[in-house]
């Protein structure tokens, strides 16, 4: 019972990157290069305010060409350049609000692999309780992940 | 929950494996209700359960597409990172 709430509550992606470990950090803390990759595609043009330090936040405007927009938003726990960020994440559209992400860089030379773990997402009793609603949650981020 | 993957049970039998006493297997079973995971039928006396499956694919889809969300942005990234390697030589 208990596992099966908690399976759903964390997902963790690694890769490798070819460039070095301060280059790939600076991607994801610039404003200038966070503008430039980090659109779901390339329908998207991105606006992105970052206030780099702990307790600092940031928020990433995301203008798709129809003229939808989406932001996300959070607040930055912890920077320890080069090696890690933790920062919250919230969609303004509260289809997900506080839920953690964490992103370590780890040095491989010329390479650098890049550990990202996504935490506090909705557990299924939350869902349990807001039946309908989170139903139709659903189905909006079907429909604004395909955008 | 893994009883119930393998088929409809009635309560005393989802309880038998463990050494619970029938009002806490009770509970158990309907705070797994009350979460939505499993649904209920009574016949006379008997309670039978059943798996609801939705929940759990659902939350299951969502962490898929939240999973897919970031293996695109990293699949954006390899391209930025190897652009701007190519920019400097």
């Amino acid at each position: 019972m208990a596992e099966a709430a908690a399976q759903t509550e964390e997902l963790r992606i690694n890769r490798t990157f070819a460039a070095p470990r301060d280059r790939v950090f600076a991607a994801w803390t610039e404003p200038r290069h966070l503008s430039r990759w980090f659109a779901p595609n390339d329908q998207f043009e991105l606006n992105v305010d970052v206030d780099l330090r702990a307790g600092g936040s940031y928020r990433i405007e995301m203008n798709h060409q129809d003229g939808n927009r989406h932001v996300a938003f959070g607040e930055y726990q912890e920077i320890t350049k080069p090696e890690r960020l933790v920062f919250t994440w919230s969609w303004e559209s509260g289809i997900a609000t506080g839920t953690l992400v964490t992103v370590e860089f780890i040095d491989k030379g010329a390479e650098t692999e890049v550990q990202l773990t996504h935490e506090k997402l909705p557990s299924t009793d939350v869902r349990g309780e807001h039946g309908k609603g989170w139903n139709g949650c659903l189905g909006r981020l079907e429909t604004y992940l395909a955008a | 929950m893994r009883r119930l993957a393998q088929g409809e049970a009635s309560v005393g039998e989802l309880g038998r494996p463990f050494s619970m006493s029938a009002p806490a297997i009770s509970r158990h079973v309907r705070v797994l209700e009350s979460a939505g995971l499993l649904i209920r039928k009574k016949r006379g006396r008997v309670h039978r359960c059943r798996l609801n499956p939705r929940p759990i694919q659902e939350a299951t889809g969502w962490i898929e597409e939240c999973r897919k969300h970031w293996e695109a942005r990293f699949d954006a990234l390899e391209k930025y990172l190897a652009d701007w390697s190519e920019e400097e030589e």
